[in-house]
Protein backbone atom coordinates (compact mmCIF):
# COMPACT_ATOMS: atom_id res chain seq x y z
CA UNK A 1 0.00 0.00 0.00
CA UNK A 2 2.71 2.50 0.98
CA UNK A 3 4.66 2.13 -2.29
CA UNK A 4 1.35 3.13 -4.33
CA UNK A 5 0.70 6.16 -1.78
CA UNK A 6 4.15 6.90 -2.46
CA UNK A 7 4.02 6.76 -5.96
CA UNK A 8 0.28 9.02 -5.86
CA UNK A 9 1.95 11.62 -3.54
CA UNK A 10 5.13 12.62 -5.40
CA UNK A 11 2.86 13.20 -8.33
CA UNK A 12 0.68 15.14 -6.30
CA UNK A 13 3.44 17.54 -5.34
CA UNK A 14 4.56 18.05 -8.46
CA UNK A 15 1.78 18.92 -10.20
CA UNK A 16 -0.74 20.03 -7.56
CA UNK A 17 0.42 21.00 -4.17
CA UNK A 18 3.18 23.02 -3.59
CA UNK A 19 3.05 21.98 -7.83
CA UNK A 20 6.32 22.81 -10.02
CA UNK A 21 6.97 26.44 -9.21
CA UNK A 22 6.40 24.98 -5.42
CA UNK A 23 9.27 22.66 -5.57
CA UNK A 24 11.27 24.90 -6.95
CA UNK A 25 10.73 27.36 -4.56
CA UNK A 26 11.79 24.74 -1.84
CA UNK A 27 14.78 23.74 -3.50
CA UNK A 28 15.78 27.43 -3.49
CA UNK A 29 14.94 27.84 0.26
CA UNK A 30 18.86 27.50 1.31
CA UNK A 31 19.95 29.90 -0.44
CA UNK A 32 18.06 32.42 1.88
CA UNK A 33 20.45 31.73 5.14
CA UNK A 34 23.21 33.29 2.81
CA UNK A 35 21.63 36.59 3.25
CA UNK A 36 22.94 38.92 6.24
CA UNK A 37 20.31 38.58 8.37
CA UNK A 38 22.16 40.53 11.15
CA UNK A 39 21.41 43.63 9.02
CA UNK A 40 17.67 43.41 9.75
CA UNK A 41 16.55 45.61 12.46
CA UNK A 42 14.47 42.88 14.18
CA UNK A 43 17.40 40.47 15.06
CA UNK A 44 20.08 41.01 17.45
CA UNK A 45 22.29 38.84 15.41
CA UNK A 46 22.55 36.37 12.47
CA UNK A 47 22.08 33.46 14.30
CA UNK A 48 18.93 34.52 16.09
CA UNK A 49 17.50 36.07 12.43
CA UNK A 50 18.44 32.57 10.97
CA UNK A 51 17.15 30.52 13.80
CA UNK A 52 13.98 32.41 13.48
CA UNK A 53 13.56 31.66 9.51
CA UNK A 54 14.36 28.28 10.26
CA UNK A 55 11.11 28.21 12.50
CA UNK A 56 9.09 30.23 10.16
CA UNK A 57 9.60 28.25 6.90
CA UNK A 58 9.11 24.94 8.80
CA UNK A 59 5.56 25.69 9.29
CA UNK A 60 5.06 27.93 6.75
CA UNK A 61 6.03 24.94 4.39
CA UNK A 62 3.72 22.65 5.96
CA UNK A 63 0.96 24.97 5.90
CA UNK A 64 1.41 24.84 2.66
CA UNK A 65 1.75 21.14 1.90
CA UNK A 66 -0.53 19.51 4.15
CA UNK A 67 -3.26 21.48 4.37
CA UNK A 68 -5.54 18.81 3.11
CA UNK A 69 -3.65 15.67 2.82
CA UNK A 70 -5.73 13.75 5.48
CA UNK A 71 -9.47 15.34 3.81
CA UNK A 72 -11.13 12.64 2.04
CA UNK A 73 -12.70 14.11 -1.07
CA UNK A 74 -15.30 11.66 -3.02
CA UNK A 75 -12.71 10.19 -4.32
CA UNK A 76 -12.19 8.42 -1.24
CA UNK A 77 -15.05 6.24 -2.47
CA UNK A 78 -12.44 4.60 -4.27
CA UNK A 79 -10.35 3.42 -1.96
CA UNK A 80 -13.37 2.35 0.21
CA UNK A 81 -14.89 0.03 -2.22
CA UNK A 82 -11.45 -1.91 -2.79
CA UNK A 83 -11.71 -2.37 1.01
CA UNK A 84 -8.94 -0.03 2.10
CA UNK A 85 -9.21 1.31 5.46
CA UNK A 86 -9.86 5.30 4.92
CA UNK A 87 -8.05 5.89 7.98
CA UNK A 88 -4.93 3.75 6.99
CA UNK A 89 -4.85 5.20 3.42
CA UNK A 90 -4.88 8.82 4.61
CA UNK A 91 -2.75 8.30 7.95
CA UNK A 92 -0.06 6.96 4.96
CA UNK A 93 -0.88 10.20 2.71
CA UNK A 94 -0.39 12.32 5.36
CA UNK A 95 2.83 10.57 6.85
CA UNK A 96 4.49 11.01 3.33
CA UNK A 97 3.49 14.52 3.12
CA UNK A 98 5.23 15.04 6.25
CA UNK A 99 8.21 13.23 5.39
CA UNK A 100 8.68 14.77 2.26
CA UNK A 101 8.07 18.66 4.41
CA UNK A 102 10.71 16.98 6.68
CA UNK A 103 13.16 16.17 3.34
CA UNK A 104 12.33 19.90 2.86
CA UNK A 105 13.48 20.99 5.92
CA UNK A 106 16.69 18.71 6.32
CA UNK A 107 17.69 20.46 2.69
CA UNK A 108 16.72 23.88 3.52
CA UNK A 109 19.60 23.41 6.81
CA UNK A 110 22.60 22.71 3.98
CA UNK A 111 22.07 26.87 3.57
CA UNK A 112 21.73 27.01 7.41
CA UNK A 113 25.07 25.40 7.81
CA UNK A 114 26.84 27.35 4.96
CA UNK A 115 25.56 30.23 5.97
CA UNK A 116 26.48 30.04 9.62
CA UNK A 117 30.15 28.96 8.49
CA UNK A 118 29.79 32.54 5.90
CA UNK A 119 28.44 34.95 8.41
CA UNK A 120 29.16 33.63 11.93
CA UNK A 121 31.38 30.90 13.17
CA UNK A 122 29.50 26.93 12.48
CA UNK A 123 28.72 25.71 16.10
CA UNK A 124 27.46 22.25 15.25
CA UNK A 125 25.52 22.01 18.13
CA UNK A 126 23.68 24.95 17.61
CA UNK A 127 22.78 23.81 13.96
CA UNK A 128 21.72 20.73 15.23
CA UNK A 129 19.39 22.57 17.76
CA UNK A 130 17.91 24.65 15.20
CA UNK A 131 17.53 21.65 12.51
CA UNK A 132 15.66 19.69 15.80
CA UNK A 133 13.35 22.34 16.62
CA UNK A 134 12.48 23.22 12.99
CA UNK A 135 11.51 19.65 12.48
CA UNK A 136 9.30 19.13 15.67
CA UNK A 137 7.65 22.02 14.73
CA UNK A 138 7.22 20.86 11.52
CA UNK A 139 5.45 17.72 13.03
CA UNK A 140 3.54 19.93 15.58
CA UNK A 141 1.96 22.03 12.87
CA UNK A 142 1.29 18.89 10.41
CA UNK A 143 -0.72 16.99 13.03
CA UNK A 144 -2.80 19.88 14.02
CA UNK A 145 -3.47 20.15 9.87
CA UNK A 146 -4.08 16.37 10.21
CA UNK A 147 -6.91 16.44 12.79
CA UNK A 148 -8.33 19.49 11.54
CA UNK A 149 -8.38 17.83 7.58
CA UNK A 150 -9.69 14.66 8.70
CA UNK A 151 -12.42 16.17 10.84
CA UNK A 152 -13.84 17.70 7.64
CA UNK A 153 -12.83 21.52 7.98
CA UNK A 154 -11.58 23.17 5.23
CA UNK A 155 -10.21 26.22 7.73
CA UNK A 156 -7.12 24.15 8.91
CA UNK A 157 -4.79 26.89 7.66
CA UNK A 158 -6.76 29.22 9.69
CA UNK A 159 -6.45 27.05 13.17
CA UNK A 160 -3.26 26.87 12.78
CA UNK A 161 -2.71 30.50 12.45
CA UNK A 162 -4.76 31.17 15.52
CA UNK A 163 -3.46 28.36 17.89
CA UNK A 164 0.13 29.76 17.06
CA UNK A 165 -0.63 33.18 17.72
CA UNK A 166 -2.18 32.19 20.83
CA UNK A 167 0.40 29.99 22.00
CA UNK A 168 2.97 32.68 21.25
CA UNK A 169 1.61 35.13 23.14
CA UNK A 170 0.93 32.30 26.25
CA UNK A 171 3.35 34.10 28.77
CA UNK A 172 1.14 36.85 28.41
CA UNK A 173 -2.52 35.34 28.56
CA UNK A 174 -1.24 33.15 31.31
CA UNK A 175 -0.08 35.83 33.14
CA UNK A 176 -2.97 36.08 35.89
CA UNK A 177 -3.73 33.02 35.97
CA UNK A 178 -3.01 30.46 39.16
CA UNK A 179 -0.30 27.76 38.31
CA UNK A 180 -3.18 25.44 38.10
CA UNK A 181 -4.91 27.28 35.61
CA UNK A 182 -1.49 28.18 33.72
CA UNK A 183 -0.60 23.82 33.76
CA UNK A 184 -4.32 23.38 32.08
CA UNK A 185 -3.73 26.51 29.47
CA UNK A 186 -0.09 25.06 28.52
CA UNK A 187 -1.47 21.42 28.28
CA UNK A 188 -4.19 22.71 25.42
CA UNK A 189 -2.27 24.92 24.05
CA UNK A 190 0.13 24.52 20.69
CA UNK A 191 3.90 23.62 22.35
CA UNK A 192 5.70 25.95 19.92
CA UNK A 193 7.75 27.91 22.51
CA UNK A 194 8.67 25.00 24.31
CA UNK A 195 9.71 23.03 20.81
CA UNK A 196 11.86 26.22 19.51
CA UNK A 197 13.86 25.83 22.81
CA UNK A 198 13.77 21.97 23.77
CA UNK A 199 17.18 21.15 21.78
CA UNK A 200 19.03 24.42 23.78
CA UNK A 201 17.39 23.38 27.21
CA UNK A 202 18.11 19.39 26.52
CA UNK A 203 22.00 20.78 26.73
CA UNK A 204 20.99 23.35 29.76
CA UNK A 205 18.25 20.99 31.49
CA UNK A 206 17.50 18.15 30.89
CA UNK A 207 14.56 17.25 33.00
CA UNK A 208 13.19 20.95 31.39
CA UNK A 209 13.48 19.14 27.93
CA UNK A 210 11.77 15.64 29.30
CA UNK A 211 8.59 17.89 30.26
CA UNK A 212 8.98 19.57 27.17
CA UNK A 213 8.87 15.98 24.75
CA UNK A 214 6.38 14.98 26.63
CA UNK A 215 3.97 17.31 26.19
CA UNK A 216 5.04 17.48 22.46
CA UNK A 217 4.41 13.93 22.25
CA UNK A 218 1.09 14.05 24.04
CA UNK A 219 0.08 17.15 22.11
CA UNK A 220 0.95 14.70 18.59
CA UNK A 221 -0.61 11.64 19.70
CA UNK A 222 -4.13 13.50 20.73
CA UNK A 223 -4.60 15.33 17.39
CA UNK A 224 -3.71 12.29 15.42
CA UNK A 225 -5.51 10.36 17.16
CA UNK A 226 -8.89 12.62 17.03
CA UNK A 227 -8.04 12.76 13.17
CA UNK A 228 -8.08 8.80 12.97
CA UNK A 229 -10.99 9.09 14.86
CA UNK A 230 -13.11 10.89 12.61
CA UNK A 231 -11.43 9.17 9.37
CA UNK A 232 -12.70 5.94 11.20
CA UNK A 233 -16.49 7.28 10.36
CA UNK A 234 -15.88 8.52 7.07
CA UNK A 235 -18.60 6.71 4.58
CA UNK A 236 -19.36 7.46 0.91
CA UNK A 237 -22.75 9.34 0.64
CA UNK A 238 -23.97 7.04 -2.18
CA UNK A 239 -26.77 9.57 -4.04
CA UNK A 240 -24.66 12.55 -3.66
CA UNK A 241 -24.84 14.74 -6.80
CA UNK B 1 -21.64 -18.07 -8.90
CA UNK B 2 -22.02 -14.83 -6.44
CA UNK B 3 -24.52 -14.65 -4.01
CA UNK B 4 -26.23 -11.49 -3.49
CA UNK B 5 -29.70 -11.28 -1.10
CA UNK B 6 -30.97 -8.60 0.42
CA UNK B 7 -33.89 -9.82 3.00
CA UNK B 8 -36.33 -7.30 5.03
CA UNK B 9 -34.05 -4.63 4.52
CA UNK B 10 -35.04 -1.58 6.04
CA UNK B 11 -33.32 1.47 6.39
CA UNK B 12 -34.37 4.56 8.24
CA UNK B 13 -32.26 8.06 8.11
CA UNK B 14 -31.67 9.78 11.56
CA UNK B 15 -34.19 12.49 10.57
CA UNK B 16 -36.94 9.75 10.75
CA UNK B 17 -37.27 8.92 6.79
CA UNK B 18 -37.77 5.53 5.73
CA UNK B 19 -35.97 4.89 2.96
CA UNK B 20 -36.19 1.44 2.75
CA UNK B 21 -38.85 -0.50 4.09
CA UNK B 22 -38.47 -4.29 3.95
CA UNK B 23 -36.68 -5.05 0.75
CA UNK B 24 -36.12 -8.62 -0.26
CA UNK B 25 -34.31 -9.00 -3.05
CA UNK B 26 -31.91 -11.72 -4.72
CA UNK B 27 -29.57 -10.58 -7.70
CA UNK B 28 -28.66 -12.92 -10.33
CA UNK B 29 -25.59 -13.01 -12.84
CA UNK B 30 -26.65 -10.25 -15.56
CA UNK B 31 -27.60 -6.87 -15.68
CA UNK B 32 -30.59 -5.75 -13.85
CA UNK B 33 -32.02 -1.94 -13.75
CA UNK B 34 -33.57 -0.39 -10.87
CA UNK B 35 -36.38 1.73 -11.40
CA UNK B 36 -39.00 4.17 -9.10
CA UNK B 37 -39.38 7.63 -8.65
CA UNK B 38 -37.32 9.96 -6.76
CA UNK B 39 -37.03 9.20 -3.29
CA UNK B 40 -38.04 5.28 -3.12
CA UNK B 41 -34.69 4.46 -1.81
CA UNK B 42 -32.87 3.10 -4.66
CA UNK B 43 -29.79 4.90 -3.44
CA UNK B 44 -30.18 4.27 -0.17
CA UNK B 45 -29.96 0.63 -1.22
CA UNK B 46 -27.16 0.82 -3.38
CA UNK B 47 -25.44 2.38 -0.27
CA UNK B 48 -26.07 -0.64 2.12
CA UNK B 49 -25.10 -2.84 -1.05
CA UNK B 50 -21.48 -0.80 -1.24
CA UNK B 51 -21.22 -0.88 2.66
CA UNK B 52 -21.30 2.83 3.19
CA UNK B 53 -24.87 2.51 4.79
CA UNK B 54 -25.76 0.03 7.69
CA UNK B 55 -29.47 -1.31 7.33
CA UNK B 56 -31.83 -0.39 10.45
CA UNK B 57 -32.84 -3.77 10.30
CA UNK B 58 -32.76 -7.33 8.29
CA UNK B 59 -29.59 -8.33 6.64
CA UNK B 60 -27.75 -7.97 3.40
CA UNK B 61 -25.63 -10.78 2.27
CA UNK B 62 -22.77 -11.14 -0.74
CA UNK B 63 -21.41 -14.30 -0.79
CA UNK B 64 -22.66 -14.46 2.82
CA UNK B 65 -20.62 -11.54 4.30
CA UNK B 66 -22.43 -8.46 5.27
CA UNK B 67 -21.30 -5.27 2.75
CA UNK B 68 -19.39 -3.24 5.14
CA UNK B 69 -17.31 -6.75 6.17
CA UNK B 70 -13.50 -5.26 4.45
CA UNK B 71 -13.18 -9.23 3.72
CA UNK B 72 -16.15 -8.45 0.77
CA UNK B 73 -15.67 -4.50 -0.43
CA UNK B 74 -13.30 -5.40 -2.61
CA UNK B 75 -16.25 -7.16 -4.62
CA UNK B 76 -18.59 -4.19 -4.93
CA UNK B 77 -17.86 -1.90 -7.57
CA UNK B 78 -19.58 1.02 -7.36
CA UNK B 79 -20.14 4.14 -9.68
CA UNK B 80 -22.19 7.28 -9.12
CA UNK B 81 -22.57 10.70 -10.78
CA UNK B 82 -21.15 12.30 -7.29
CA UNK B 83 -18.17 10.36 -7.46
CA UNK B 84 -14.77 12.31 -7.79
CA UNK B 85 -11.65 11.71 -8.79
CA UNK B 86 -8.75 12.98 -7.56
CA UNK B 87 -7.86 15.21 -11.03
CA UNK B 88 -4.10 15.60 -10.74
CA UNK B 89 -3.70 12.18 -10.96
CA UNK B 90 -3.16 10.22 -14.80
CA UNK B 91 -5.51 7.45 -15.46
CA UNK B 92 -2.72 4.98 -15.92
CA UNK B 93 -1.49 6.31 -12.65
CA UNK B 94 -4.76 5.65 -10.80
CA UNK B 95 -5.54 2.19 -12.21
CA UNK B 96 -2.45 0.67 -12.12
CA UNK B 97 -2.63 1.95 -8.16
CA UNK B 98 -5.76 0.63 -7.44
CA UNK B 99 -4.53 -2.63 -8.92
CA UNK B 100 -1.96 -2.85 -6.61
CA UNK B 101 -3.89 -1.99 -3.80
CA UNK B 102 -5.82 -4.84 -4.87
CA UNK B 103 -3.36 -7.31 -5.42
CA UNK B 104 -4.37 -7.23 -8.90
CA UNK B 105 -2.30 -8.60 -11.77
CA UNK B 106 -4.15 -7.72 -14.36
CA UNK B 107 -7.03 -5.88 -15.14
CA UNK B 108 -9.58 -4.71 -18.01
CA UNK B 109 -8.76 -1.57 -19.51
CA UNK B 110 -11.82 -1.16 -21.21
CA UNK B 111 -10.00 1.28 -23.92
CA UNK B 112 -8.59 3.50 -21.39
CA UNK B 113 -5.47 2.49 -22.52
CA UNK B 114 -5.38 5.24 -25.29
CA UNK B 115 -5.57 8.05 -22.72
CA UNK B 116 -3.32 6.47 -20.07
CA UNK B 117 -1.25 9.73 -19.87
CA UNK B 118 -4.19 12.26 -19.10
CA UNK B 119 -4.54 13.78 -15.98
CA UNK B 120 -8.59 12.76 -14.74
CA UNK B 121 -9.84 16.22 -15.00
CA UNK B 122 -9.32 16.84 -18.56
CA UNK B 123 -11.43 13.50 -19.73
CA UNK B 124 -14.54 13.82 -21.65
CA UNK B 125 -17.43 12.54 -19.98
CA UNK B 126 -16.90 9.39 -22.17
CA UNK B 127 -13.49 9.11 -21.38
CA UNK B 128 -14.55 9.41 -17.36
CA UNK B 129 -17.20 6.63 -17.45
CA UNK B 130 -14.87 3.94 -18.86
CA UNK B 131 -11.69 4.90 -16.12
CA UNK B 132 -14.88 4.81 -13.66
CA UNK B 133 -16.16 1.32 -14.80
CA UNK B 134 -12.21 0.11 -15.17
CA UNK B 135 -11.28 1.29 -12.11
CA UNK B 136 -14.79 -0.42 -9.97
CA UNK B 137 -14.17 -3.77 -11.35
CA UNK B 138 -10.57 -4.15 -10.59
CA UNK B 139 -10.02 -6.81 -7.60
CA UNK B 140 -12.80 -9.51 -8.46
CA UNK B 141 -15.93 -7.39 -8.53
CA UNK B 142 -18.63 -9.63 -7.83
CA UNK B 143 -21.67 -7.18 -7.86
CA UNK B 144 -21.17 -3.64 -9.91
CA UNK B 145 -23.32 -0.86 -9.18
CA UNK B 146 -24.02 2.08 -11.86
CA UNK B 147 -25.98 5.01 -10.44
CA UNK B 148 -27.59 6.96 -13.16
CA UNK B 149 -24.08 5.94 -15.71
CA UNK B 150 -26.15 7.72 -18.58
CA UNK B 151 -25.94 10.96 -17.10
CA UNK B 152 -24.10 13.54 -19.49
CA UNK B 153 -23.13 10.97 -21.92
CA UNK B 154 -23.59 11.94 -26.18
CA UNK B 155 -24.62 9.58 -28.04
CA UNK B 156 -21.60 8.10 -29.22
CA UNK B 157 -20.50 7.63 -25.55
CA UNK B 158 -23.75 6.24 -24.44
CA UNK B 159 -23.64 3.44 -27.44
CA UNK B 160 -19.42 2.70 -26.10
CA UNK B 161 -21.24 2.46 -22.49
CA UNK B 162 -24.11 -0.14 -23.40
CA UNK B 163 -21.45 -2.08 -25.61
CA UNK B 164 -19.11 -2.14 -22.21
CA UNK B 165 -22.22 -3.01 -20.05
CA UNK B 166 -23.19 -6.05 -22.80
CA UNK B 167 -19.61 -7.18 -21.90
CA UNK B 168 -20.32 -7.57 -18.74
CA UNK B 169 -22.97 -9.91 -19.33
CA UNK B 170 -20.93 -12.76 -17.91
CA UNK B 171 -20.73 -15.35 -14.90
CA UNK B 172 -19.81 -14.25 -11.93
CA UNK B 173 -21.06 -10.53 -12.20
CA UNK B 174 -24.32 -8.98 -11.12
CA UNK B 175 -24.35 -5.46 -12.57
CA UNK B 176 -27.13 -2.99 -10.54
CA UNK B 177 -28.27 -0.46 -12.93
CA UNK B 178 -30.14 3.07 -11.82
CA UNK B 179 -31.38 4.84 -14.39
CA UNK B 180 -34.17 7.46 -14.90
CA UNK B 181 -33.61 6.67 -18.64
CA UNK B 182 -35.67 3.82 -19.38
CA UNK B 183 -35.37 3.37 -23.03
CA UNK B 184 -31.33 2.91 -22.06
CA UNK B 185 -31.96 0.59 -19.84
CA UNK B 186 -34.53 -1.11 -22.45
CA UNK B 187 -31.24 -1.72 -24.60
CA UNK B 188 -29.36 -3.38 -21.98
CA UNK B 189 -30.84 -5.03 -19.11
CA UNK B 190 -31.96 -8.37 -18.36
CA UNK B 191 -34.61 -7.66 -15.56
CA UNK B 192 -35.97 -4.74 -13.94
CA UNK B 193 -36.83 -4.33 -10.46
CA UNK B 194 -39.56 -1.66 -9.67
CA UNK B 195 -39.10 -0.15 -6.29
CA UNK B 196 -42.34 2.07 -4.92
CA UNK B 197 -41.73 3.83 -1.52
CA UNK B 198 -39.47 2.05 -0.07
CA UNK B 199 -39.98 -1.67 -1.29
CA UNK B 200 -39.42 -4.41 -3.99
CA UNK B 201 -42.92 -3.85 -5.61
CA UNK B 202 -42.05 -6.01 -8.41
CA UNK B 203 -39.40 -7.89 -10.39
CA UNK B 204 -39.54 -8.71 -14.64
CA UNK B 205 -37.76 -9.72 -16.85
CA UNK B 206 -36.95 -7.30 -19.60
CA UNK B 207 -39.23 -9.61 -22.26
CA UNK B 208 -42.08 -9.53 -19.24
CA UNK B 209 -41.72 -5.71 -19.38
CA UNK B 210 -41.99 -5.27 -22.87
CA UNK B 211 -44.31 -8.09 -23.54
CA UNK B 212 -47.06 -6.48 -20.84
CA UNK B 213 -46.11 -2.48 -22.02
CA UNK B 214 -44.55 -2.28 -25.57
CA UNK B 215 -41.51 -0.42 -24.31
CA UNK B 216 -39.67 0.76 -21.25
CA UNK B 217 -41.09 4.25 -22.25
CA UNK B 218 -44.29 2.99 -21.94
CA UNK B 219 -43.95 1.13 -18.76
CA UNK B 220 -42.14 5.05 -17.42
CA UNK B 221 -45.20 7.23 -18.64
CA UNK B 222 -47.24 4.64 -16.31
CA UNK B 223 -44.70 4.01 -13.48
CA UNK B 224 -45.23 8.24 -13.14
CA UNK B 225 -49.06 8.21 -13.16
CA UNK B 226 -49.24 4.89 -10.06
CA UNK B 227 -50.09 2.61 -12.58
CA UNK B 228 -47.30 0.11 -13.68
CA UNK B 229 -46.70 -2.95 -11.39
Amino acid sequence: MMRVFVRWQRARWLRENPGRSGVLAIAMMPLIYLAPLDRLPIFDNWRTGAAAVAFVSAIALTAICLRDSAAVPQAGVWLFQKGIRIQDAYLARWSIDMGFVLLACLWASIGLAIGSAVHDTLNMQWLLAVIAASALLAVIAGTLLFGAAASGTTRGGDALALLLFVSLLEPLGTMFLPESGRMVAHAFLMPVLETAAAPRRLHENPISAVHAALHITIWCTVWIGFGVWHLTRWRPSPGAR
Amino acid sequence: MPEIRCSGLRHVYPNGVVALNGVTLELEAGITGIVGLNGVGKSTLMGILLGALQPTSGTALIDGLTPDDYRVKHRVGYVAEGVRFEGWMHVGEFLDGLAALCNAADYDSFGTDAFRSRRLDELSQGQRRRVEIAAALIGGVALLILDEPTNGLDPIALRELRDILRSLRRPGISVLVSSHHLDELERIVDRVVLMTRGEVSAVHTREELLEQYGSFDAFGARLTTGGAS
